[in-house]
């Protein structure tokens, strides 16, 4: 009977020992998921850890590790479960002696019961604080991750920022270096400005005179006009006054900008007229053009669209005296064949340039505009502007009692012609006269005057003969010698 | 009101004047044309003067006009002008005589290329051709020189360039001058060319 017990005993400890290493039903989350690792411990510890642990590497390595550890408890387990079976191999030995045996041995068998019972319970709430400690880790590790992925994207932002600064820092470096050459320009221009009113450049103005009556006299009489009536409104080296409402002039390289454009867009700076009636004549209006002049320039503005056809410096080819003549017109030379070239040489700082029909005299070094000599049929002609400061009565003296200035016209003279002008809008009207280059006594006839040519009314008085011809040349009669052909005398004047 | 309406009156008759005189002076061009000389001036240019004796619509003086020659001719001067006739002018080249503002300047130095200052007669070219052994040399207003030569027994004007124009008929008197009709329009310039340009050296 008792041996009958015993392996009763025996086969009930036998099947619940492993019953109870087997994992409880209903447990659930972590815990749960921790058992079944005791269970199968290995590789599947490991599996069950990772998913435990979401997607961070740093807690999963940490599982891996706790998921060793639940290994080494499903160990134990297991040993302990071997225990129990040694035991209960001991009791089926134990079978056979006495009745107090008998119930020691129950006593130890359900002693070794309870024991089994408190085994696992005692392991399972190992496991349980193993798990909340594991939890705890894992907690305290998210957050450290969190600061880390924080710490990451702050020092991401630090450099953008750090980045913009360096940027911002160059943008205002570039603007500061813009300002500073602007600034430069100014200076460089108002030094250009300061240097034309300084009074030396002046008395450099005096100086020049021309020796021939063909040459104008820019001296004293220039000086004296331009710089007591005019001193306040230099522009930038143009004459001020040239036009009623004018403000300056402008130079042809800006104004060749203004091809094609809009009417309108000039109109926003610069007052633009219309001829008056008994100006109109010259540039007549067409069917396809109209004409507008102003700020030195002549406007030929299509009917149609009201753009900008044609552009016409109306101011001996729109550089002034004060400006500086442009680099490619330095290289030029004053032309052979409107026969000027041997009256404007250069002489020493004194350089004469030739562009569009005007002879420039320049500084040779800087290029500075000193003087402007525009050539008749080229730089001045009928249609042309006066500068106010040229606008003084300069007619060679034979002329002058031919040729005087009234209310409704002016006289003016420049080499190859004595000009009317217009006294309001010193435009020119007419040529009153031309003229050639002058002979003078002592002088040789010049090339070209081989032919008789007195008037007719003088011609019984002054003809040919082998001891004298007679020339005549810009309202005088002249004696020449034929054989020297020097010209030795003037012998009458049609002029008085 | 009455003063108005004689005012009125005054100045219309007064125009109607003006109009009469300018007509006379400037070649029956029209009022639009300002007096241009002063009457001392006036007084010297005679009154058959060289801009009233050409016909104001012929090639010529439209092309003066538009260089304001036109004035010149009316003035004292004299002047000796070889006029090319309408066909010369036709036989330009295109463009280079054309009497708008733009081309004022290139005008100018063709017309001025055919005016000598004085009064140069036919027989005066041809006795300094004789002197001169075939070549003669008249210095124009323009700064330049033409050549005169006889050819088949007629004058023949050469520019620097070589073009060439022949007297068809000489000795036109006016009170300021004498005018020449030639049947070329000589140009100073190279076909095609402006006024000299910019880089133009001396002798070019």
């Amino acid at each position: 009977m008792t041996r009958l017990f015993l392996a009763a005993g025996v086969a009930a400890l036998a099947i619940a020992a492993p019953t109870a290493a087997k994992p409880g039903g209903g447990q659930g989350g972590p815990h749960g998921g921790q058992q079944q690792a005791q269970n199968q411990g290995g590789p599947r510890g490991g599996a069950q850890a990772q998913r435990g642990g979401g997607g961070q590497h740093v807690q999963g390595q940490r599982m891996e590790h706790g998921g060793g550890g639940q290994r080494m408890q499903a160990q134990r387990v297991e040993h302990g479960g071997g225990g129990q079976r040694m035991q209960a191999q001991r009791m089926e030995r134990g079978g056979g002696f006495s009745a107090p045996q008998m119930q020691r041995q129950e006593r130890q068998a359900a002693r070794q019961l309870r024991v089994e019972h408190q085994q696992p319970r005692q392991q399972q709430l190992r496991a349980d604080r193993g798990q909340q400690a594991q939890s705890r880790r894992i907690e305290r590790q998210q957050p450290r991750a969190d600061r880390m992925q924080q710490v990451q994207n702050q020092r991401i932002e630090r450099d953008q920022l750090r980045s913009n600064r360096v940027e911002q820092a160059q943008n205002r470096g570039f603007e500061r270096q813009q300002i500073r050459t602007d600034r430069m320009d100014r200076q460089q221009r108002a030094l250009a400005r300061e240097q034309f009113r300084n009074p030396r450049f002046e008395q450099a103005q005096n100086a020049i005179t021309r020796d021939r009556a063909d040459r104008l006299r820019v001296n004293n009489d220039y000086a004296a006009r331009y710089y007591s009536a005019n001193r306040r409104g230099l522009i930038d080296g143009c004459p001020p006054g040239l036009w009623a409402k004018n403000n300056g002039c402008m130079p042809p390289g800006q104004a060749q900008k203004l091809l094609g454009a809009p009417l309108a867009s000039v109109a926003g700076y610069t007052a633009l007229n219309a001829f008056p009636t008994r100006l109109a004549y010259l540039y007549p209006d067409t069917q396809d053009y109209y004409y507008r002049y102003g700020d030195g320039y002549l406007y030929q503005v299509d009917r149609g669209t009201n753009l900008i056809a044609n552009l016409l410096p109306l101011m001996a080819g729109g550089y002034l005296p004060g400006q500086y003549l442009p680099q490619p017109y330095m290289a030029s030379y004053v032309p052979n064949n409107y026969g000027f070239n041997s009256f404007y040489p250069d002489y020493g700082n004194d350089c004469n340039r030739y562009a569009n029909g005007v002879v420039y005299e320049v500084d040779c070094y800087t290029g500075m505009i000193q003087d402007v000599i525009p050539l008749y049929a080229g730089g001045y002609g009928v249609g042309q502007v006066l500068p106010a400061s040229y606008a003084y009565y300069n007619v060679p003296y034979q002329y002058r009692t031919m040729y005087y200035d009234t209310p409704d016209y002016n006289y003016w003279y420049a080499p190859g012609a004595i000009y009317q002008y217009d006294p309001g809008t010193s435009m020119i009207t007419s040529v009153a006269a031309l003229l050639s280059p002058g002979f003078a006594v002592g002088q040789a006839l010049p090339v070209g005057y081989d032919a008789y040519n007195v008037p007719y009314s003088y011609r019984q008085t002054y003809y040919d003969t082998p001891n004298a011809w007679y020339r005549y040349n810009n309202g005088n009669i002249y004696q020449v010698d034929p054989a020297t052909r020097l010209v030795t005398a003037i012998v009458a004047s049609l002029l008085t | 009101m009455k003063t108005h309406a004689l005012g009125f009156g005054v100045a219309a008759a007064a125009l109607i004047a003006l109009g009469a005189c300018s007509e006379k002076s400037a070649g029956g061009n029209g009022t639009e044309q300002p007096k241009a000389q002063t009457p001392k001036a006036a007084k010297a240019a005679g009154t058959k003067t060289i801009a009233a004796g050409l016909p104001a619509d012929s090639r010529f003086m439209a092309s003066a006009k538009a260089a304001g020659l036109d004035q010149t001719l009316a003035g004292p001067g004299p002047y000796t002008v070889f006029v090319p006739d309408d066909a010369a002018f036709a036989k330009a080249p295109a463009g280079t005589l054309d009497a708008n503002p733009r081309n004022r300047a290139q005008l100018t130095g063709t017309l001025t290329n055919l005016i000598l200052q004085g009064t140069v007669m036919a027989k005066d070219i041809d006795t300094l051709i004789d002197r001169s052994k075939g070549k003669a040399l008249l210095a124009t207003t323009a700064g330049g020189t033409l050549t005169a030569t006889k050819e088949g027994g007629k004058t023949v004007l050469t520019d620097s360039e070589g073009h060439k124009a022949t007297i068809t008929q000489a000795d036109e008197q006016f009170t300021n001058g004498v005018v020449h009709r030639i049947d070329a329009v000589l140009m100073p310039q190279p076909k095609g060319g402006t006024a000299p340009a910019v880089g133009q050296k001396a002798g070019g």
